[in-house]
């Protein structure tokens, strides 16, 4: 496919570059809003809340089979932080995702699931299960506290 | 590269700071854009990749262990971002390719000479468009704005550094032979209108490339 391409000496490359990013800032600009979120996000910062890290996703092990089944079966999801272990289970409903799962070492603690419409309680029985049913499909974290404690997951897309 | 002290970026960003924070935004944003569609997402997906990059920094503010490379960490987490998203598919309906064409945002001074400008750009957009994956891949990334660096590029598309200045000779050459057999002129090809840089937001202000 290049056999036939002319020799270019290269500043003729660089100006045609410079050219193509004229053209995509026209073509193809960062919308504004892109910009605005992107500011607010460290709004959403909380200094003293430790982070659970996901150590584990189902989507990162069976890439090609996810690629397969599609969108619509179940994820588990694993996440750690110092004392806390939190396991997720994703069940597509729709638009919206069916979760179940077990927090480990944060008995008592309260619970909650934020997701970029708002907030749902979230109440584990004795064992730590618990399950959420309607959340809008996309960004969520599940944020846990009591009176001394505050851990969140890292966000995941759902 | 440019003169944006990183780390003082970081460290006042995880105290707060507001406007180190805007800084920061400001410089790496045009280049997870161009990363997000080099990977071909639509606009709702390229958005939600660039936001989750930015809220992963924001997890992990303090962290960063080598705030020079920032950029590089930043691309690699949004290149993650948009395989996810390809993985996902489509959430909703498929999301059709909208560029947002704001003529409104044109002031009244020289609607037709922006007119032609955008027209002379739709055409060459066009057949940069239909490049082959590879090239359209490097090249969009490349065009962020400020310029990345070539280890950003590499981190954000997953490609060997050593490869990326010789593909991005050999791909333009392509594009030029393919522009002038679309029946775009030479001068076309290598002249960047004056007014446009001095009319653009994004080449003006305070993101130059001061190299």
């Amino acid at each position: 496919m290049t056999g036939r391409d002319e020799a270019l000496t290269d500043p003729v490359v660089d100006a045609l570059l410079a050219r193509l990013g004229e053209a995509a800032r026209s073509q193809d600009p960062v919308p504004a809003a892109v910009l605005a979120n992107a500011a607010a996000a460290l709004e959403l910062r909380d200094l003293d809340t430790a982070l659970a890290a996901l150590v584990a996703d189902s989507d990162d092990v069976d890439e090609a089979l996810a690629l397969v089944r599609g969108p619509q079966s179940t994820r588990l999801l694993t996440f750690e932080a110092p004392a806390v272990v939190v396991e997720l289970q994703v069940v597509p409903a729709g638009s919206a995702r069916q979760l179940e799962g077990h927090v480990d070492g944060a008995d008592g603690w309260e619970l909650s699931l934020e997701h970029a419409g708002g907030v749902l309680p979230v109440t584990p029985d004795e064992h730590g299960r618990f399950r959420v049913d309607a959340v809008p499909a996309g960004r969520m974290r599940l944020a846990m506290r009591d009176g001394e404690h505050a851990v969140t997951t890292t966000w995941v897309t759902v | 590269m440019d003169d944006l002290d990183l780390e003082w970026c970081l460290v006042r960003s995880a105290e707060g700071d507001q406007l180190a924070w805007g800084r920061l935004i400001t410089r790496f944003t045009p280049l997870l854009w161009a990363v997000a569609r080099a990977h071909r997402l639509s606009d709702a997906d390229a958005s939600d990749a660039v936001q989750g990059t930015w809220l992963r920094l924001v997890e992990n503010l303090g962290r960063i262990r080598e705030p020079d490379r920032v950029g590089a960490w930043l691309a690699t987490t949004c290149r993650r971002e948009c395989l996810a998203a390809l993985r996902r598919g489509s959430r909703e309906q498929p999301v059709e390719q909208d560029r947002v064409v704001d003529l409104t945002g044109a002031d009244h001074r020289s609607v037709d000479a922006d007119l032609l400008r955008r027209e002379r750009d739709a055409r060459l957009w066009a057949v940069f468009e239909g490049l082959s994956d590879p090239c359209r891949r490097l090249l969009r990334a490349l065009l962020a704005d400020p310029a990345p660096s070539y280890e950003e590029v590499s981190a954000g598309l997953g490609m060997p550094i050593g490869s990326i200045g010789p593909t991005r000779g050999r791909c333009l050459r392509h594009l030029h032979t393919l522009a002038v057999e679309a029946g775009i002129s030479r001068d076309d090809l290598t002249s960047v209108s004056p007014t446009e840089l001095r009319s653009s937001p994004a080449a003006g202000s305070t993101r130059g490339r001061t190299s």
